[in-house]
């Protein structure tokens, strides 16, 4: 679903934040991408969803390039940045709705769609409201049912589980499970490592832009945990 | 609180003018205020020079100090929410160990200097012409600069009050942003309007021939205008220092005053103004489809319509078009010539008509900045399966809707009410739509390379970006060249020259675009 090939990303004063990544994420894949701060997580999720511009190597998204298709690969992807920057000028609704227009979403579907995702996440009551009107949490719920609208074969999430509530998490991780089952596939980052563990099926480890480790889960970790695991890795590559 | 004020305040500005803009971005919009300001200090000049040859001398001290202080007052309304008030890093600045007072004063010291700037722009000039024709002795030097540096002070607090009262006003209500918008532009026209009026003079005044007869009226009329610029006068004319005094401690005073009284409510303002009115009762409708193209389109018009900074500043130009219609179609011509003292207006007047209004549209050019405007949402365009040919045309697409139906009904006004030829009716529906697609295109094409999406306040895009001052000037330009032509050709010529003008603003409009498309943003 998700080929990234020989992925470097060179920011114009000269800094190398991403060098020659490789990796792939299969359909019914929960993919977490871990990695300190600073260490090329969200410059090569942001290059993945089209976001960012890159010069060297490849990304392919259901076997198209997302600089050669950039709208193909975009029409089967759904992205949610750390920071949930959504219009504060449209209510929840209405954003929904421009986001439902710019997927070409049937209009019952789009609206059976955000009534099941904003019952689940308990935003439904408020999406009459204005963003600007919400606390961080709410703005990401309603990024992700904005995320889930067109049922993406792909899901993106730079650190999804910042700013929602325990219960919003819960939902999350079984909105995931179920998109899997589905045979979507998700791709997403994260710091907390008793997360990645529990949830994801496969990672990759990433350190100054290099990746360091990255297979199936179970195999990596072993016996030990996935904290051990990122320590040693981390304290090798010193 | 000095230091903490003077600290806030440079990074205000540094904020407004450095940010992540593009080199060439800074550089065109330097190149851009600097134009602007030539040619402003060059005009004022003229002026002075022009009354002093007219040995109407005696009128440049209050007629500089009424002016900059008339126009201060206009520009400081549109923008006094958003900069004092309802500003992103709000919550940030009041969380900081410094008192509520210093952060107002740092606020309102940056647009104090942007103010103070543009008043220098125009009475150093005119000081230099008053200096050229009176000679006047050493004392007149630190009057006149001391008087500089107090003239924006009470126009900024004025507007600044009023900008408050509109927020005390509005907050209160669900749809605070419209209110505040409507009444912004509302009492900004009001101000136009009075301005005006109140500077222009009535049928006797006309019939008085003696010129220094004519300098006394005209005194008086910016007396009506501005009353502390009698202060100001009796201060550089008579070095009176009692009135020169008074006006030193009227602005000063009045701005402590302000100060005091703003720091009391100034939270409980900016809450009530941040905070909105949720319901929380939401009940899931039917949800009304349309093209991404319309979604582009309609999304745009929420954030213009959304946010009263935007809109007062874009939208002033098109309130200015259609107010100038309806006096046009109410008053005629020649009464209107009359109320805004302009000799000679109503002469040939249907010649320029069409490029006045295609002139004030320019003002409403939103293409220059709607990109910049995203800023922290661009990762939702950015990530979105749109081709930015759709951005693009969803955007400029907005900015017809926006200009061309106000254009098409202030020409209908002024075709109704004024007798023109087939030929000046067609002409004056077809040159606005022309520019207006023009000017949109361009627009798109000045914010596509002059991007500032690093912003905290609209004000930052909407009033001193690089991309909305090439393409509000470029857009005026353009329209005001060909209007200046159209006074000097006649006849024939004169036809000729608006085919010609259709055929280039269109074709250039044209091959714009298809270069346009093509552009990453």
């Amino acid at each position: 679903m998700l080929e990234i090939r020989n992925f470097s990303k060179t920011y114009k004063k000269g800094k190398k934040a991403v060098d020659n990544l490789t990796l792939t994420v299969e359909a019914g894949d929960i993919y977490g991408f871990i990695g300190h701060n600073g260490a090329g997580k969200s410059t090569t999720i942001k290059s993945v969803v089209g976001v960012l511009d890159f010069e060297e190597g490849e990304i392919l998204i259901d076997g198209k390039s997302i600089r050669k298709s950039p709208v193909e690969c975009k029409k089967v992807t759904a992205y949610i940045p750390d920071n949930p920057d959504i219009y504060e000028h449209l209510t929840g609704v209405k954003y929904l709705n421009f986001i439902g227009d710019i997927y070409e979403v049937p209009s019952k579907i789009r609206k059976e769609r955000i009534a099941k995702y904003g019952d689940l996440l308990e935003i439904t009551g408020s999406l009459g409201d204005l963003i600007s009107s919400y606390s961080h949490g709410m703005k990401q719920k309603v990024a992700l049912i904005s995320a889930l609208i067109h049922q993406p074969k792909l899901m993106v999430l730079d650190e999804p589980f910042v700013g929602l509530d325990p219960k919003a998490s819960i939902t999350l991780k079984n909105i995931m499970h179920e998109m899997c089952g589905n045979g979507s596939a998700i791709f997403f980052s994260t710091h907390v490592l008793e997360v990645a563990e529990k949830l994801c099926n496969k990672i990759a480890i990433i350190k100054d832009g290099r990746l360091i480790v990255s297979g199936e889960t179970e195999k990596l970790t072993g016996d030990e945990s996935l904290e051990n695991l990122f320590l040693e890795v981390i304290e090798d590559e010193k | 609180m000095k230091n903490k004020c003077f600290l806030l305040m440079k990074v205000q500005l540094l904020g407004q003018f450095r940010g992540k803009e593009k080199k060439r971005g800074t550089v065109v919009m330097m190149a851009a205020y600097l134009f602007v300001d030539v040619m402003i200090a060059a005009y004022s000049f003229l002026v002075a020079a022009g009354l002093g040859a007219m040995e109407l001398s005696y009128m440049i001290p209050g007629f500089a100090l009424a002016i900059t202080s008339v126009i201060t007052l206009f520009f400081t309304v549109l923008k006094a929410n958003g900069v004092l008030f309802a500003y992103r890093d709000y919550e940030l600045l009041l969380s900081f160990p410094i008192k509520t007072g210093t952060v107002i004063a740092s606020r309102f010291l940056s647009m104090y200097l942007m103010n103070l700037l543009f008043t220098a722009v125009v009475m150093l000039p005119m000081g230099a012409g008053y200096v050229i024709w009176e000679h006047p002795g050493i004392g007149f030097y630190p009057i006149w600069l001391l008087g500089m540096m107090a003239a924006p002070l009470l126009p900024t607090t004025a507007a600044t009050v009023i900008g408050a009262l509109i927020i005390l006003f509005t907050s209160r209500f669900r749809h605070a942003n419209v209110l505040t918008t409507v009444l912004t532009i509302g009492i900004t026209s009001v101000i136009m309007v009075l301005s005006f009026g109140l500077s222009g003079m009535d049928e006797g005044d006309i019939l008085v021939q003696e010129l220094n007869q004519l300098g006394q009226v005209m005194l008086g009329a910016i007396h009506r205008l501005y009353p502390p610029s009698v202060l100001f006068e009796r201060a550089v004319i008579s070095f009176d220092m009692f009135s020169f005094f008074t006006f030193l401690l009227l602005s000063i005073g009045w701005y402590l005053i302000f100060l005091k009284l703003v720091s009391l409510k100034y939270k409980s303002m900016n809450t009530a103004l941040m905070s909105w009115h949720a319901r929380s009762d939401y009940k899931l409708g039917t949800l009304k489809t349309s093209s991404p193209l319309m979604a582009v389109c309609r999304k745009e018009a929420k954030r213009f319509f959304g946010c009263p900074m935007y809109t007062t500043n874009m939208g002033i130009g098109l309130v200015m078009m259609v107010l100038f219609g309806v006096a046009l179609a109410v008053m005629g011509p020649e009464k209107l010539e009359k109320w805004v003292n302009i000799p000679g207006m109503s002469e040939g007047i249907t010649k320029v008509l069409p490029f006045m209004i295609a002139m004030l549209q320019c003002m409403s050019c939103t293409t220059c900045v709607s990109l910049s405007l995203e800023g922290r949402n661009l990762w939702i365009l950015k990530s979105l399966p749109l081709d930015k040919k759709t951005v693009y045309q969803g955007k400029i697409l907005f900015n017809l809707l926006l200009t061309v139906p106000a254009g098409i009904l202030v020409s209908l006004l002024i075709a109704v009410r004024i007798p023109m030829s087939a030929w000046e009716v067609l002409f004056l529906f077809i040159i606005p739509v022309v520019y207006a697609v023009f000017i949109s295109v361009l627009g798109m094409y000045i914010n596509i390379k002059f991007p500032k999406y690093d912003w905290t306040s609209e004000a930052a895009v909407v009033k001193q970006s690089a991309s909305s001052m090439a393409g509000i000037f470029a857009g005026m330009f353009n329209a005001l060249i060909p209007l200046i032509l159209m006074l000097v050709l006649q006849g024939m010529f004169a036809k000729i020259f608006e085919v010609f003008l259709v055929v280039l603003e269109g074709g250039l409009a044209y091959f714009l675009y298809r270069h346009v498309i093509k552009l990453d943003f």
